[in-house]
């Protein structure tokens, strides 16, 4: 069990750290790097490497975004086999509907509660 | 008025700034110059609805202290802010039922307002008011990001001022402080591609050198003619830059730089990166530690350069570099 | 001013740029992004093991309840302090996603909820969610040729 968990921890971590690296030696901006992590994830998992990570890492895979194209690309395989054609349309929002409904949800209502403070 | 060179004009007047008042929020009142600052606001959001309603209130204030102290009714108010349309100028004008002329070259605004209002009253008019401002929460969101968004900036990005900055010129010394405008240099736009909205310093610093080395040589003098030379807001990382660039001209200022950014904060134990920014920085620190120094006669002669990085909140996106501009203007003890 | 080139204005400031702290960074950002995909597997351990919900149930509660706590930390303000010190270790999970979502909801509530918090609520994620769809459109599509193909 704490294997699990260790393999979690850096997976998820070195993850982490290649971005980081990306952020502080290259002219990349955040925004540039989640949109290079999400299609990375999709394209791994489209030639079936991502799943052998997710093995392996378990939550330190399919937590950072990389997971998030994991499970957009997964959604899409799904659907495709099930619904054939229009799958190709659907699933990958079907995959991925909890998450965003969620960060939608959760969004508006923690607006409507709280204001935005200024940095310190 | 007399033209000197290329850019620099003489004043045959005597075009005294009589009074200055700075407001400050809670961030600067934690830095170096806290006990030279007029008024500050423990809250940053002033108890407003907004934060471009908090900075419409610190410049109003600015505004209003002024013209109550000294029983005078300018002849025009000019001013400036970095939010779109200099909204927050134009509603601290609203109130205050004057003339009104609205300026922006975002943080040299109050360099281009100093220098407008001194052409004002050198062709006829007796007094002018000018003021700047800026707030770092309504220039995060309109420039950069959502205040609550979890963002990592570099070490040479600069912090966003929150304060406002005004200033009273007349023909008359009303306080009889014997503080004139003596000359302006009108600076001219430098782009040497910097690209990079985080790195302002780099993008600003061969304006303020452009304008520095054009104000020696329209008025035939060197660095040792003043006390202090102070930019606006290169912050540490620009006034490194700006100090190589002299260099390679043949040009020392070393004894005699300092800058309002590097000035207004603890830059080592303040989270503030390199350094503050903002068209109410320049203001703020002239209109309350300068101003000082100069009615207290510990300084004659200030060469000031406030500095403004003049980029969209689209163009970078576009691909486009920033272009950046410095008004100068001589001030002296009479 | 002595004319000068861009590209040696460009070399003089980048040589006096401040150094980036890329080991501490690192470091930091190691250790919160590890943590937080730690608590995941956490929720995931829980939900499956004493929960009993079925692994693929879980794995979309266990993002529900990631985005959930993200949003609270941003509420709260506290998940812009937690950005500054991780960096990308804030910004690479799927909590960053959701604070990418919720502070600029947040943010333009100024300009009111239809035209501010509904309507820019996707300034800054909405990259992730356009270039996403879009590759796994894609490859959804040259997999259903593939399968197709396979089948002839």
């Amino acid at each position: 069990m704490l294997k699990i968990y260790l393999s979690t921890f850096v997976v998820g971590g070195i993850l982490c750290v290649i971005a980081q690296i990306l952020l502080n030696k290259t002219t990349l901006k955040s925004a540039n790097i989640l949109v290079l992590y999400i299609v990375s994830g999709v394209l791994l998992s489209a030639v079936g490497i991502y799943e052998k990570l997710v093995e392996i890492g378990y939550s330190g895979a399919t937590v950072p975004l990389t997971g998030f194209g994991y499970a957009l690309m997964k959604g899409t395989k799904e659907a495709v086999v099930t619904e054939g054609f229009i799958g190709v349309f659907t699933g990958g929002l079907f995959g991925t509907a909890g998450g965003i409904t969620a960060a939608i949800v959760f969004g508006y209502l923690v607006a409507l509660m709280f204001n935005a403070k200024t940095k310190k | 008025m007399i033209k000197k060179g290329k850019q620099t004009y003489q004043f045959e007047k005597d075009i005294f700034i009589t009074d200055t008042y700075s407001v400050v929020g809670p961030k600067e009142n934690e830095g170096p110059l806290k006990n030279y600052f007029h008024k500050v606001f423990s809250d940053d959001l002033c108890g407003k609805n907004s934060y471009e309603c908090a900075e419409q209130h610190m410049s109003l204030t600015a505004a209003q202290e002024i013209l109550k102290t000294n029983y005078i009714n300018p002849d025009i108010y000019i001013g400036g802010d970095l939010l779109n349309q200099i909204i927050t100028t134009a509603f601290t004008a609203r109130q205050l039922n004057l003339p009104y002329w609205g300026v922006y070259t975002a943080c040299a605004s109050f360099g281009e307002a100093i220098q407008a209002a001194s052409i004002c009253i050198e062709s006829g008019m007796n007094s002018a008011m000018i003021s700047t401002s800026s707030h770092f929460s309504s220039a995060e969101r309109q420039y950069r990001t959502p205040l609550e968004l979890g963002v990592q900036r570099p070490d040479w990005a600069q912090w966003t001022v929150t304060g406002a900055g005004a200033a009273l010129l007349s023909t008359n010394d009303l306080d009889s402080n014997g503080i004139v405008i003596k000359s302006i240099t009108v600076g001219k736009i430098s782009d040497y591609g910097v690209t990079d909205v985080d790195n302002m310093g780099a993008a600003m610093a061969p304006a303020a050198a452009d304008s520095i080395i054009t104000h020696f040589e329209d008025n035939n003098v060197d660095s040792s003619y003043f006390d202090y030379i102070i930019t606006g807001d290169l912050a540490t990382y620009g006034s490194d830059i700006l100090i190589s660039l002299l260099n390679k001209n043949n040009i020392d200022i070393k004894n005699q730089h300092c800058d309002c950014g590097a000035l207004i904060y603890d830059t080592k134990a303040q989270h503030v990166y390199s350094g503050g920014s903002g068209a109410g920085c320049f203001a703020t620190v002239f209109c309350s530690y300068f101003y000082k120094l100069l009615c207290n006669r510990k300084i004659k002669r200030l060469l000031c350069v406030p500095t403004g990085a003049l980029l969209s909140t689209t163009s970078s996106q576009q691909g486009e570099s920033i272009p950046a501009v410095a008004h100068a203007f001589c001030v002296e003890v009479k | 001013m002595k004319k000068m080139s861009k590209e040696e204005y460009k070399t003089l400031y980048e040589q006096k740029k401040p150094k980036a702290k890329l080991f501490r960074n690192c470091s930091k950002a190691f250790l919160v992004g590890g943590l937080i995909c730690t608590i995941g597997q956490g929720i995931n351990d829980i939900l499956v093991k004493i929960a009993g919900i079925n692994e693929i149930d879980a794995s979309a509660y266990t993002s529900i309840i990631l985005v959930f706590i993200a949003a609270i930390l941003t509420g709260l303000g506290v998940y812009d302090d937690i950005g500054k010190f991780a960096g990308a270790g804030s910004v690479v999970p799927i909590t960053g996603f959701a604070n990418s979502v919720i502070s600029p909801a947040m943010e333009f509530k100024k300009e009111g909820l239809v035209f501010g918090t509904s309507a820019k609520i996707f300034v800054i994620a909405g990259p992730v969610i356009v270039y996403g769809l879009m590759t796994s459109t894609i490859c959804g599509l040259i997999y259903y040729i593939y399968r197709v193909v396979i089948a002839l």
